[in-house]
C-alpha cells in the first residue's frame, strides 16, 4: 500500500473531509485529492447486456450446452480466475481487477423479475418492487431529504441531453448536461437573465414554477460547470466515442473538485436479440477502453480512493441463446463496482449460478437495492432505509 | 377566444398569424368542423428513390457505408418533409398531430427513407380510421417488422419482442394478459416479415399454423386473429382512450372522461376519427384547468414555432438538428415505448435550448451547436453549425401594427401567450430597436421566449 494510502485509510480516515496540503501531491501537475469527500460515479447499460457473456463461466457446461452459437470459447475469452473469463473485448479491465480495484457481484436482481425494459429500468432507478410505481427516482429521494449540504442544483449530474428517473426527486432533482460549452452558451441570452430576476421561481402554476425554477438553476449553474470543465485538461487519452467523451468530461470535473458528488453516465444499445456478438463486443470494448482511461486517470491524481463507480443494466438476458444468434430479455445480471477503497475484490460471490434457473432464466441471489443500501449507507453515509423505504441487507464489498 | 386556441394548440399545432386572425369571427363548432373536413385530403409521403443492391452480402464495407448513409438520408429528408407539412397552414393540422400521436404510440426507429415513408403513409391512411386498421397495418410494416425482430419469428424459433409490444405498449397495456399469452400471440406472428426491397412478406414456411390458445380462446389464429381478440377486450379501448386523455386533455388521468372515451371509442367499433370528434366536442375539453397543461413536444414547438414565424428550409438537416438539440427526432424515438413527454421534455439542456430558440430562428445566430474550432464538433453533432431557415415575418408584422408599440405588444401576447399576463414593461425594455417593425420582431422573439410559450 503506498504511503499516502495508508495515512489517509487510518489516522485521517475520521477526517477526510481534511487533508492537510502537505499530503497534496509535490507534483505541479497533479491536483490535489479532493478535499470534499467522496464521489460516486454510475454507469448504465441500456437494452439489458448479456452478462453471460461479459464474465464468462468458461468451464461450466450448462453454459456451452445453452449456447451452441454464441458462447464464448475457452480460447478466446480472457481467463481471470479457475472458473470465469472476461469477453475478451474487455482486456483493458484486466489491470483494474488485478489491482483489486474492481468487485463483481453477480446474480443481482429482484424478486418476479420483469422483462420489460423500461419497466425494469424503472424499477432500478426509483428501486421499487416489481409491482410497486414510484415516480421517485433513488437518488432523486436521496437528493430531497438525505443530502445534507448539498444545496446545489448539480450535486448530482447526469451526462447526457437529458435526465433519468433515478435523479428525479420530488423536491430536488438532479442536473443534465452534455456539453458544459453549449450549456453555458445558450444562459448568455441577456433578456432570460432578467426574466429570471423578475419572474422568480414562485408562481401559482405548477408547470411554470417548474419551468422558472429550471432555467434559474441553469442560468446560475452554467458558468460554475463551464469554468470547473476548463480548469483542468485530461492527463490521459480516452476512447474516440460519446462514452469516452462523457467520462473525460467526467473525470474533469472531478479533477477541478467540483461540487457536484454524483456522476451519471450511460452507454446504450445492448438490447441484442439477433446478431449478438459483433454488437457486444463494440460496446464491451467502448465500455472497458472508457472506464479503464477514466480510472487511470483518477488514479494518477490520486482521486480513485474517494470514487465509487457502479455499472449496472436493467436486467441480463436468457441463458439459452435464442434461434437469431441473440439473446432475449431475462432476470438477474452481474453487476461491478469499482474504486481504489473496497472491502472485498473480484468475483465476491462467486460465479453465475447455472443451476438454479427459473424458466430458463438467472435466479437473483443479491437484491438489488442491497446494493444501494450498501452505497448510501457506507459510501455516502446516509439513512438508506429511509431512502429506500425498507430495510435490505448491507454487503461487504464497500 | 381561448378556447379556439385551445382546441388547435392540443389538436393541431400553433394557429398561424393569418389563421389567428380569420378564427377571430368564427365559433368554436365551425374550427372543429374546418379541423376535421381539412383532415380528409390526405396527400401521402413520397418514397425516396432509394438503390436496392442485388445482394448486400457480395458488399464491400465502403459500398455498405455508402449505403446506409443514403438510406440515412432518405429518413432525413421524410423526417423535414413531415414536419414541414405540420407547418404549413395548407396542410391538415388535425391529421399531422394524430400522426404524430401515433408515431408516439407506434414507436419504431427507422433506418431508411423507404421504410420510414411506407410506416408513415400507413400512419397517414388510418390515424383518423379504425384503430383495428391501423394496428393490423402497422404489424406488416417492415420498419416495425424490423424494429421489434419479428423477422426472426419463425415457428421453430418463436421471437416474442414484437407480440410483448404489441399487448404491453400497443393495444391492451399491462396486467391484463399473461406470459403464455405473450408466447401464443408470437407464434400468431410467426412468418410475418418482409422482403430486402422493403415490402411485406408472408414466409408460409416460418408461419405456425397450429392451434393457439390465446387469452382463453383456442383456435388457429394468425396476427390479425390477435388483433381481432385484443380488441374485443373492454380493457384495450380503456387503454387506449387513458392515452389519448393524457395526451389530448391533460397528463393527470380523470377516470370519468377517460371512462367517456373509452366507451365511445369501444362503442364506435375503435372509431378514431369519432372519438377525436367526440372529445373536441366535450364542454370538460375546454375546462380552465387544462388550459397550459401540457408541455409541448420539441416538434409541436418546432412546427408552432414555424407557422408564427413563416419559416421554411431547403435544408433537411437544419429541421433535424432542431429536433437533435431539443430531443425528439422523429423516426427516432427512445426505445418502443415512444417519447415520455410531460417534464421529461425538460431538464437544464433541453430548456435553454427551448428559450433559445426564437432568436436562433430569427437572427441565425449560431447559439445552438458547438464552436467552430471544436475538434470533436463531427462527432457528436454533426449538423450544420447555423440554421438555413428563410424567415417570413409579414404575417406576425401585421399582427402586431398598432397605434402604440405597448397596443402591438398586447396584440402579439394575445396570440402568442392566451391567458397569460406577460410582463409588459420588460418585453418592451428588451425590445427597443431602431423601426417599429424591428421592434414588434424582437418583441415577438422575447414572447415566444418566455418560459410559458412552452406550454400548451
Amino acid at each position: 500500500m503506498k504511503r499516502r494510502t495508508f495515512l489517509e485509510n487510518t489516522a485521517l480516515a475520521s477526517t477526510s473531509l481534511f487533508v492537510p496540503s502537505f499530503l497534496a501531491s509535490p507534483f505541479g501537475k497533479k491536483t490535489e485529492r479532493s478535499r470534499s469527500g467522496r464521489n460516486l460515479v454510475i454507469i448504465q447499460l441500456n437494452g439489458g447486456n448479456d452478462g453471460l457473456n461479459t464474465v464468462i463461466p468458461y468451464r461450466n457446461d450448462i453454459y456451452y450446452r445453452e449456447r451452441p452459437r454464441l458462447a464464448i470459447s475457452q480460447q478466446e475469452a480472457l481467463t481471470i480466475t479457475d472458473e470465469l473469463a472476461f469477453h475478451p473485448a474487455m482486456d483493458a479491465l484486466r489491470p483494474i481487477y488485478d489491482q483489486g480495484h474492481l468487485a463483481v457481484l453477480h446474480d443481482v436482481g429482484y424478486p418476479n423479475p420483469d422483462r420489460s425494459h423500461f419497466r425494469s429500468m424503472d424499477i432500478w432507478h426509483t428501486a421499487s418492487d416489481a409491482d410497486e410505481y414510484r415516480s421517485e427516482g433513488w437518488l432523486g429521494r436521496y437528493l430531497d431529504n438525505h443530502c445534507t449540504g448539498c444545496d446545489t442544483p448539480y450535486h448530482a449530474l447526469e451526462i447526457d441531453d437529458s435526465l433519468s428517473l433515478a435523479l428525479k426527486g420530488a423536491e430536488r432533482t438532479g442536473f443534465a448536461m452534455s456539453n458544459p460549452d453549449r450549456l453555458q452558451r445558450a444562459t448568455e441570452n441577456r433578456f432570460l437573465k432578467a426574466l429570471g430576476n423578475h419572474q422568480g421561481d414562485d408562481h401559482d402554476h405548477e408547470e411554470v414554477s417548474y419551468l422558472y425554477k429550471t432555467m434559474i438553476d441553469t442560468q446560475r449553474s452554467a458558468r460554475y460547470l463551464f469554468e470547473q470543465a476548463g480548469k483542468h485538461r485530461n492527463t490521459v487519452r480516452y476512447p474516440s466515442n460519446r462514452f469516452g467523451d462523457d467520462l473525460a468530461l467526467i473525470a474533469k470535473l472531478i479533477l477541478a473538485d467540483t461540487d457536484t458528488r454524483i456522476y451519471y453516465a450511460g452507454l446504450t444499445g445492448f438490447d441484442t436479440h439477433a446478431n449478438q456478438q459483433g454488437a457486444q463486443q463494440r460496446l464491451l470494448k467502448q465500455y472497458a477502453d472508457g472506464v479503464s482511461a477514466f480510472v487511470r486517470e483518477l488514479e494518477e491524481h490520486d482521486l480513485l480512493d474517494d470514487t465509487l463507480i457502479m455499472t449496472f443494466s436493467e436486467f441480463g438476458r436468457r441463458v439459452a441463446q435464442n434461434g437469431s444468434n441473440g439473446t432475449d430479455h431475462g432476470a438477474a445480471n452481474n453487476l461491478f463496482l469499482m474504486g481504489g477503497n473496497l472491502k472485498q475484490r473480484g468475483f465476491v460471490n462467486g460465479g453465475p449460478d447455472l443451476q438454479n434457473l427459473v424458466d430458463g432464466d438467472l435466479k437473483y441471489r443479491t437484491d438489488f437495492r442491497s446494493v444501494y443500501a450498501t452505497v448510501l449507507d457506507h459510501w455516502l453515509e446516509t439513512d438508506a432505509d429511509a431512502v429506500l423505504g425498507g430495510r435490505f441487507d448491507r454487503l461487504k464489498v464497500v | 377566444m381561448h378556447h379556439l386556441h385551445h382546441l388547435h394548440n392540443r389538436f393541431g399545432f400553433s394557429p398561424t398569424p393569418t389563421e389567428w386572425q380569420k378564427l377571430q369571427s368564427e365559433s368554436v363548432d365551425w374550427a372543429i368542423t374546418k379541423l376535421l373536413t381539412d383532415a380528409r385530403q390526405n396527400p401521402p409521403v413520397a418514397t425516396p428513390n432509394e438503390s436496392i443492391p442485388e445482394n448486400i452480402r457480395m458488399m464491400n464495407d465502403a459500398e455498405r457505408a455508402e449505403l446506409f448513409k443514403e438510406r440515412l438520408m432518405g429518413v432525413a429528408t421524410i423526417n423535414a418533409e413531415w414536419l414541414s407539412r405540420m407547418a404549413n397552414p395548407q396542410e391538415s393540422a388535425l391529421l399531422e398531430r394524430m400522426c404524430l400521436f401515433w408515431h408516439g404510440h407506434f414507436a419504431c426507429d427507422i433506418k431508411s427513407g423507404g421504410l420510414a415513408a411506407s410506416y408513415l403513409n400507413t400512419i397517414r391512411k388510418h390515424a383518423l380510421g379504425r384503430f383495428g386498421d391501423l394496428a393490423k397495418g402497422i404489424a406488416r410494416e417492415p420498419a416495425m417488422i424490423r424494429y421489434l425482430n419479428n423477422q426472426q419469428n419463425r415457428k421453430q424459433s418463436p421471437n416474442e419482442n414484437f407480440a410483448r409490444e404489441l399487448l404491453e405498449l400497443f393495444t391492451i397495456g399491462r396486467g391484463n394478459y399473461t406470459e403464455q399469452d405473450i408466447k401464443e400471440a408470437a407464434r400468431a406472428f410467426t412468418g410475418w416479415s418482409s422482403n430486402f426491397d422493403g415490402t411485406f412478406r408472408f414466409r408460409r414456411f416460418a408461419h405456425d399454423y397450429g392451434s393457439k390458445t390465446f387469452m382463453n380462446r383456442t383456435g388457429k389464429w394468425d396476427g390479425d386473429d390477435i388483433i381481432d381478440i385484443i380488441l374485443e377486450q373492454r380493457a384495450t379501448a380503456e387503454f387506449l382512450a387513458a392515452k389519448m386523455y393524457r395526451y389530448f386533455v391533460n397528463p393527470g388521468d380523470d377516470p370519468q372522461h377517460i371512462a367517456q372515451i373509452a366507451n365511445h371509442l369501444y362503442d364506435s367499433g375503435y372509431h378514431i376519427g369519432e372519438t377525436v370528434e367526440f372529445i373536441m366536442r366535450s364542454d370538460w375539453f375546454y375546462a380552465p384547468g387544462h388550459w397550459h397543461a401540457q408541455i409541448k413536444s420539441p416538434v409541436v414547438l418546432i412546427a408552432g414555432l414555424m407557422r408564427s414565424l413563416g419559416i421554411q428550409t431547403e435544408e433537411p438537416m437544419s429541421l433535424i438538428y432542431m429536433e437533435r438539440m431539443l430531443g425528439q427526432v422523429l423516426f427516432k424515438p427512445p426505445n418502443v415505448a415512444g417519447w415520455p413527454g410531460g417534464r421529461h421534455w425538460i431538464d437544464n439542456a433541453t430548456l435553454m435550448a427551448r428559450l433559445n430558440l426564437p432568436s436562433v430562428m430569427i437572427l441565425g445566430s449560431g447559439l445552438v451547436g458547438r464552436a467552430k474550432d471544436d475538434p470533436k464538433a463531427s462527432r457528436r453533432e454533426d449538423g450544420p453549425k447555423q440554421l438555413r431557415v428563410t424567415v417570413d415575418l409579414r404575417p406576425l408584422l401585421t399582427l402586431g401594427q398598432a397605434d402604440t408599440p405597448r397596443v402591438a405588444l398586447q396584440q402579439l401576447a394575445a396570440y402568442l401567450l392566451p391567458g397569460i399576463e406577460p410582463p409588459l414593461d420588460l418585453i418592451e425594455r428588451y425590445a427597443r430597436a431602431s423601426s417599429p417593425q424591428e421592434s414588434v420582431a424582437f418583441a415577438a422573439i422575447r414572447l415566444m421566449s418566455m418560459p410559458e410559450y412552452q406550454l400548451s
